[in-house]
């Protein structure tokens, strides 16, 4: 009996001392990112209009009903809403075209050469967000774009190409944001296929298997976890991206670069800034409307994807 | 020769052949990446005057013209118009629609010397004016401070809740391990409006704490790189050393954070151009006096819409640091890439 109570006294005392060493960090966390979850939800239901303004009322359902019927409301939110689904829509085909087919490459390739080319395909993730998309007006806006300049020197275009036009902004957008992740997107498909063992791939080339074949029936299934994690992240990335579209003018002026997070931020500004909306509760409910499906779909691949790995 | 032989051969031959073009067309890609960052060097010499026209390196320096209007030259230059005129030896109001040549005949100063004190700013505009600005310094600093804070403090506490959740499979374990995965289907957007309502209450806008705090409030891959970490380590040491009396304290500060070293340096190389390059936490939470580098570039290129150089000299301020210090440690950034990679 006396060795039982004292082993089990241990293990209370360890995992007392275990809350003691999580607490502090999962304070800041409740904080800043579960606590703000569960703020949203009464602060949907008022009619605040701003960070600045303290008053707020309790209106019900009202904003929900706004921002599907009002016009002064629904001309903020839907447009944006459309603009960040196509610029998912299209940053998820640049995950592929970038970022998967950048690893199948780099996988062909000996180790060393490997790396040199890694740390450049890399570099513009390390860089910011802000920076890429002040990149896009640098070589492409229309009278002094560096690129635009040098394409009419050469005779290539026959005249500047000229972003601010309504489709080509979201385009341009979606260019530079895939560029920019390039990088990541590869590190995430490299890490699945560094996984694979050596001997397989080497008793399938004994085999004169086709690279085709090894594509189907080696390569895919080895990466279809660093799909999953591509998609989330592409997934919920779109729809969070902020820094690409400030950088290339979405505050100021802008307004084809203006996707749902910038809407966001401008509702929550009152409205005596210059890109002030003021409407702050109709921002909160509109983002519950169209984040909470994203999540769970992202929830849904996260879990089919843990699920999979059990199995 | 053999069959075998002659197909070994052609199998390598035509390996051979896809290597190459593998490479010319990566070298082609690489190539491209770096154009925008060889043009904002660049454009950051280039005059507004000139900039329609493509400049393949820094434009030859051109003299400075006379007949310019002082107000408009004071205005592009941002000229610090006191010491401006204590140099030039002029008291009182200067009239802004004169021209340079005029100001020199008003005030009897030789054109000469007018010349001179305008004729760099004809090429180095934009770094004069960036340098000259003393909110660039002070974003510049308190970046610095905040990115070392946030990885210093990200580095105790996440390792701390590496430890905490690595030792024995609790409920409480596991569900806090979730709620931190969470986070990886969270976009800090959804969270911005009702988070600026929480920092209000708890008194934190307008301060750099709240920025610290954010970058230091763990999530996903800090989570999963230091509970792999922790758990990774074997067994036996802390119990040899519970045989010794220590406590895991001890056991954390002596054993633990000198072993999981390479996870301290993956997380170090992730969150470093994380809290870097962040635009949305100064933006939301702070007013333009406390701004970090990059919402001080963002405001600074609205101010100066049109003056090029400055913009492009102010961005290349806030990118060449971070640049230094990737291509200085490109190996250990491309092993914490693919590390976070493999955690997702």
């Amino acid at each position: 009996m006396g060795p039982r109570t004292s082993l089990s006294l241990t293990l209370r005392r360890e995992n007392r001392t275990s809350l003691f060493f999580v607490a502090p960090q999962f304070l800041l966390y409740l904080t800043f990112i579960l606590l703000p979850l569960l703020v949203s939800i009464p602060l949907a239901f008022t009619d605040l209009v701003g960070f600045t303004s303290t008053k707020a009322q309790f209106v019900g359902i009202r904003n929900f009903i706004s921002i599907f019927t009002d016009p002064g409301v629904m001309q903020y939110i839907w447009p944006t809403v459309l603009r960040t689904f196509i610029f998912m829509a299209c940053n998820y085909l640049t995950v592929f075209i970038f970022g998967l087919s950048f690893a199948l490459m780099m996988y062909e390739l000996s180790t060393r050469v490997q790396k040199s080319y890694f740390v450049i395909i890399y570099l513009p993730y390390i860089i910011s967000g802000l920076g890429a998309g002040m990149f896009i007006e640098l070589l492409f806006a229309r009278d002094t774009g560096s690129l635009n300049l040098l394409l009419e020197l050469l005779h290539i275009i026959p005249q500047p190409i000229n972003l601010k036009s309504s489709s080509a902004s979201l385009f341009a957008l979606v260019a530079f944001v895939g560029w920019r992740y390039a990088g990541y997107n590869m590190a995430i498909f490299l890490s699945g296929l560094l996984t694979i063992p050596v001997d397989t791939i080497d008793a399938a080339k004994m085999d004169g298997v086709s690279y085709l074949q090894r594509l189907r029936h080696i390569y895919f299934p080895q990466i279809i976890p660093s799909i999953a994690i591509a998609t989330i992240s592409c997934l919920v990335g779109s729809f969070g991206i902020f820094d690409e579209p400030v950088g290339f003018g979405a505050l100021y002026g802008n307004e084809q670069a203006r996707l749902f997070s910038i809407t966001l931020y401008r509702m929550g500004l009152g409205t005596g800034g210059t890109y002030g909306i003021g409407m702050l509760a109709e921002g909160v409910a509109s983002s519950i409307v169209v984040f909470t499906p994203l999540i769970i779909i992202a929830l849904l691949i996260f879990r089919w994807q843990k699920r999979r790995q059990v199995t | 020769m053999s069959a075998v032989a002659v197909h070994r051969k052609q199998v390598a031959a035509r390996r051979a052949i896809a290597v190459v073009i593998l490479v010319v067309l990566l070298s082609l890609y690489a190539l491209l990446t770096l154009t925008p960052f060889y043009f904002l060097f660049i454009r950051s010499f280039v005059p507004t005057a000139e900039s329609a026209k493509f400049h393949a390196w820094v434009p030859p320096n051109r003299e400075f013209n006379l007949d310019a209007r002082f107000g408009n030259m004071a205005t592009f230059f941002n000229l610090d118009l006191p010491k401006f005129k204590k140099d030039m030896g002029i008291s009182g109001y200067i009239d802004t629609n004169l021209t340079i040549r005029e100001l020199a005949e008003t005030y009897t100063i030789p054109p000469e010397k007018l010349r001179a004190y305008f004729q760099p700013f004809y090429l180095f505009n934009g770094w004069l004016n960036i340098l000259r600005s003393a909110e660039a310094y002070r974003s510049f600093i308190a970046t610095v401070c905040v990115t070392a804070l946030a990885i210093v403090l990200g580095t105790l506490l996440g390792s701390a809740t590496g430890l905490g959740l690595s030792r024995f499979q609790r409920k409480w374990q596991s569900v806090l391990y979730t709620l931190y995965l969470l986070q990886m289907v969270i976009p800090g957007v959804i969270t911005m409006l009702p988070s600026y309502i929480i920092v209000r209450t708890l008194g934190l806008t307008n301060t750099y704490t709240v920025l610290v705090l954010g970058a230091i409030s763990g999530g996903a891959l800090s989570t999963m790189i230091f509970t792999s970490a922790a758990a990774g380590i074997p067994r036996e040491m802390q119990e040899s050393l519970k045989v010794d009396g220590g406590g895991m304290f001890t056991y954390y500060h002596s054993i633990m954070l000198p072993l999981i070293k390479p996870a301290i340096g993956a997380f170090s190389l992730i969150t470093l151009p994380q809290v870097w390059n962040s635009l949305l936490g100064s933006l939301l939470y702070n007013k333009s006096g406390k701004y970090l580098l990059m919402a001080f570039i963002s405001s600074f290129a609205g101010n100066y819409s049109t003056n090029y150089q400055a913009i492009y000299a102010g961005l290349a301020i806030a990118l060449l640091p971070l640049l230094a210090l990737y291509v200085g440690l490109q190996n250990l950034f491309v092993r914490a890439a693919l590390a976070g990679a493999v955690k997702g």
